[in-house]
C-alpha cells in the first residue's frame, strides 16, 4: 500500500508540475497579446503580422520558465518567484511599447532579454543549491544547522556571470545614473572605497612585512616589556604611521597575533588615526585662525587618553579572546621566497578587510543619501546635546580622519567642544570601522569599545568646552 | 601541475580592482571619486594593486593537490567587485542636486579661511558663495556689487526666474564634499535649465552680493574638475 501510495504521489507531483508549467506558458502568451485589451495605441492599430515577433519575444521568458519547470530543473518555489518577477517586469515593458518616445520603446524591447537572463540566473542558483545540498532538507537558514560545505558549480558560475552582465547592461540602458538617490549613493559609496582601499593596502603591506620579515625574537622582546611601557609606547608609535583608520586595523591585528600585548595593539590602532602627523596637519589647516593650536592639542590629547583607556580596559583579555579566529590561510610559497610570501599575506589581509570596508562604505553612503545632514546640524543645541549629535554624525558619515577636520570646522553652529568630539570619535568608531572591528575582533568588541569611548569623549569634549568656551 | 581555483577567484578580485584603479588613473576619471588633494591615492593604488595582483596570480599553478573552491568564495568575490560593477552600471556619475539638498548646511565663513584671496584668478562659484557670508573675504578678493563675473556650476534648484547654481568642494573625496550655492537671476527669454545641468554664466554681482544678475546662461558639458 505504501509503495502504491508513493507512486500515486509521484505521479500527482509530476502532473502538478506539468500543470504549473502549462499555466506559466499560457499566462505568458496571454500577457504578450493582452495589450490589445488594455492599451489605447494597440487597440487603435489592431493586430498586424509585423507585431508577431514582438509578441513572441515578450513570451520567450515565460516559455523558458515553463520549460525549466516542466523538466523539473527549477523548484516550484523558484518558479513562482520568477513568474511574479516576469509579470512585474513585462507589464511596464508592454506599457512602454506604446510610448511616443523612441528611447522608451527601445528600452521596452530590451526588457524580455533581461527577464530571460533572470530566468537563467534563477536556474543556475537553484541548480547549484540542489547539487550542493546534503540531503533534501535545506536548513541553511537555521543558525543551529551545519552549513553544507558547497563547492563552486558550473550553474552557479553561469548564474553569477550572467546576472552581473545583465545588471551592468540594464543599469546603462535604464540610465541608473539619472536616478538622483542612486547617483548620490553610488558616488559616495564608490569614493569611500576608492579612498580607503589604498590605505587598507598600505596597512596590509605593513602587516605582511611584519609577518614575513620581523623575527619572533623581536616580538618576544617587546612582549617582555612591562605593560605600562608597552601601551604608551604603542600609542605614541601612531605618530609614525601616517595612514587613516582603515590601515591601522590590519597592523594592530598582526601585532597582537605575533605576541604584542592586546592592550598595546589596541592602543596603536585607536591612537594612530587621531594623532598621526598628516591628521594633525590637516586639523591645523582647517582651524587656521580659529584656535588651531588649541584644537590640535585637544584632539591629540583626548585621542591619546581615549586610546589608552579603551586599550587598557578592553585589552585585558588575552589575544585569544580578542582576535576572532579566521580560517587558516593556505599559501603555496614553495621556494618562491619572501616576496611571494609578502604578496600572499597582503592579498589575504586586503581581501578580508576590503569586504568589510565595502559593506561599511555602502551603509555610510546609504545613510548620507537618506538622512539629510541638516537633520543633525540644523537644530539649536546645548553643548552636551551637540556633542552627542556630532558623535552620531561622525559615526554615520564615516569620513577619513585626514579630511574630517574640514567638515568639523564647517559646523559653525556648534561650539568647539562638540567639534572636538566629532574629530576624536569618528576615527575611533564609525560605520565602516564597526564592521571592520567585528570581522577582526568579534561581535562584542564594538559594544565594549563604544561603552568605554563614548563617556570619555563626551567628558573630554565638555572639559574642552569649559576651558575654551 | 594544476590550477588552484580558489587562488584564481581571489586573484580575479584583486585584478578587477587593479584594472579599475589603472583605468581611473589613465582616463582621468579618478577626479570623480577623489578630491584634488588626494589624487596620489589613485596612483599608489593603481601601481600597488597591479603589482600585488600579478604576483598573486603568478602562483595559481601548483604542484600539490588543492581543495576546489567553496561557493562562499564566489559570494566574497561578489562583495569585493560590487563597487566596480556599480561603477560600470552608472559611469561618470557625480554628486548633483539631490546631494546638495542632503549636504546643505556648510557655511561659507569656514571655507573663507582656506581660500586664497589672490586676485589673479577669475572668480569661481564657491568664492561668490563665500562672499555672500563673509564681507571680509569679499573685500579681500575684490568681489563687489556690479562686478562682472563668469563661472560654471550645476543647477540645484529652480524658483521661477531664479535658479540656484551649486558646486561641491571636496577635501579627500565626495563623501566629505560640501556644496556651495549662489542664486542666479535668469535674463529675459532664457528658460531655466533642468536640475543637474551644468551651465556657464556671464553676469554681474547683484545687490548685497546675494545673487548674480546673468546676461547669458549657456548649457555646457560637465567639467573635469567637479569637486574643486
Amino acid at each position: 500500500v505504501t509503495v502504491e501510495a508513493r507512486t500515486v504521489l509521484v505521479h500527482a507531483r509530476d502532473h502538478a508540475r506539468l500543470l504549473l508549467s502549462a499555466a506559466i506558458a499560457l499566462a505568458g502568451i496571454g500577457l504578450s497579446v493582452s495589450p490589445y485589451l488594455w492599451l489605447d495605441a494597440w487597440q487603435s492599430y489592431g493586430f498586424a503580422f509585423d507585431y508577431l515577433g514582438f509578441h513572441i519575444w515578450v513570451a520567450v521568458p515565460f516559455l523558458a520558465l515553463s520549460g525549466l519547470t516542466a523538466l523539473g530543473r527549477l523548484s516550484r518555489a523558484w518558479a513562482a518567484v520568477c513568474f511574479a518577477v516576469l509579470v512585474a517586469g513585462t507589464i511596464p515593458a508592454l506599457d512602454g511599447s506604446q510610448s511616443l518616445h523612441e528611447h522608451t520603446v527601445e528600452r521596452s524591447v530590451l526588457v524580455p532579454g533581461f527577464l530571460l537572463a533572470l530566468v537563467v540566473g534563477a536556474w543556475g542558483i537553484d541548480a547549484h543549491l540542489r547539487q550542493g545540498a546534503a540531503g533534501r532538507g535545506r536548513r541553511w537558514f537555521r543558525r543551529d544547522a551545519a552549513r553544507p560545505d558547497r563547492k563552486v558549480t558550473v550553474p552557479l558560475l553561469i548564474a553569477v556571470v550572467g546576472l552581473t552582465a545583465v545588471s551592468i547592461v540594464a543599469g546603462r540602458v535604464f540610465d541608473l545614473a539619472s536616478v538622483d538617490e542612486a547617483q548620490t549613493f553610488l558616488v559616495i559609496a564608490t569614493s569611500i572605497v576608492v579612498e580607503a582601499l589604498p590605505f587598507v593596502l598600505l596597512g596590509a603591506l605593513v602587516s605582511a612585512l611584519i609577518e614575513v620579515f620581523v623575527p619572533d625574537r623581536a616580538f618576544a622582546a617587546v612582549s617582555r616589556l612591562p605593560l605600562r611601557l608597552q601601551v604608551p609606547g604603542a600609542c605614541l608609535a601612531g605618530f609614525a604611521m601616517p595612514v587613516c583608520e582603515c590601515g591601522s586595523v590590519p597592523v594592530a591585528r598582526r601585532l597582537i597575533i605575533r605576541g604584542v600585548h592586546p592592550a598595546a595593539g589596541l592602543a596603536f590602532m585607536l591612537a594612530s588615526p587621531v594623532i598621526n602627523p598628516i591628521v594633525l596637519l590637516s586639523t591645523v589647516v582647517a582651524y587656521q585662525g580659529q584656535g588651531a593650536l588649541e584644537m590640535v592639542l585637544a584632539r591629540a590629547g583626548l585621542g591619546i587618553v581615549v586610546a589608552l583607556m579603551a586599550a587598557t580596559i578592553i585589552g585585558r583579555m588575552g589575544a585569544g579572546g580578542l582576535i576572532r579566529p579566521q580560517a587558516p590561510e593556505h599559501h603555496h610559497h614553495g621556494d618562491a621566497g619572501r616576496v611571494r610570501a609578502v604578496a600572499d599575506h597582503l592579498s589575504s589581509e586586503l581581501l578580508f578587510m576590503g569586504r568589510f570596508v565595502i559593506v561599511g562604505a555602502a551603509l555610510a553612503a546609504a545613510m548620507q543619501t537618506i538622512v539629510p545632514q541638516s537633520f543633525f546640524t540644523g537644530v539649536l543645541t546645548t553643548p552636551l546635546l551637540g556633542t552627542v549629535l556630532l558623535m552620531v554624525l561622525a559615526f554615520i558619515l564615516s569620513l577619513c580622519s585626514e579630511a574630517d577636520a574640514f567638515i568639523a570646522v564647517s559646523f559653525i553652529q556648534f561650539p568647539p567642544g562638540p567639534q572636538l568630539a566629532f574629530l576624536v570619535f569618528g576615527p575611533i568608531l564609525d560605520i565602516k570601522l564597526a564592521l571592520l572591528y567585528t570581522a577582526t575582533f568579534g561581535r562584542g568588541f564594538v559594544l565594549r569599545l563604544a561603552l568605554v569611548t563614548i563617556p570619555v569623549v563626551i567628558a573630554g569634549a565638555m572639559l574642552f568646552q569649559g576651558v575654551i568656551g | 601541475m594544476r590550477l588552484d581555483w580558489t587562488r584564481v577567484l581571489r586573484g580575479l578580485g584583486l585584478l578587477a580592482w587593479a584594472v579599475f584603479f589603472d583605468w581611473l588613473w589613465v582616463s582621468g576619471r579618478g577626479s570623480l571619486y577623489v578630491g584634488p588633494r588626494t589624487e596620489w591615492v589613485l596612483v599608489f593604488g593603481a601601481i600597488a594593486l597591479s603589482t600585488v595582483a600579478v604576483i598573486y596570480l603568478a602562483g595559481v599553478v601548483v604542484r600539490e593537490p588543492v581543495q576546489p573552491p567553496r561557493a562562499i568564495e564566489v559570494g566574497r568575490l561578489g562583495v569585493i567587485v560590487a563597487p566596480i560593477i556599480l561603477a560600470a552600471m552608472a559611469p561618470a556619475v557625480t554628486l548633483g542636486a539631490q546631494a546638495v539638498g542632503q549636504k546643505r548646511g556648510a557655511d561659507g565663513r569656514a571655507l573663507a579661511k582656506r581660500l586664497s584671496t589672490d586676485g589673479g584668478q577669475p572668480v569661481r562659484l564657491y568664492e561668490l558663495a563665500v562672499a555672500k557670508a563673509s564681507a571680509d573675504f569679499a573685500r579681500a578678493r575684490g568681489i563687489k556689487v556690479g562686478m562682472k563675473v563668469e563661472f560654471d556650476g550645476f543647477v540645484s534648484k529652480s524658483k521661477g526666474r531664479v535658479i540656484e547654481l551649486s558646486r561641491f568642494m571636496a577635501s579627500c573625496c565626495p563623501a566629505d564634499a560640501l556644496p556651495y550655492s549662489i542664486d542666479v537671476e535668469l535674463p529675459q527669454g532664457v528658460r531655466a535649465p533642468p536640475a543637474d545641468q551644468w551651465v556657464w554664466v556671464s553676469g554681474e554681482v547683484g545687490p548685497k552680493r546675494q545673487s548674480i544678475r546673468a546676461v547669458a546662461v549657456d548649457e555646457i558639458e560637465q567639467p573635469d574638475d567637479v569637486y574643486g
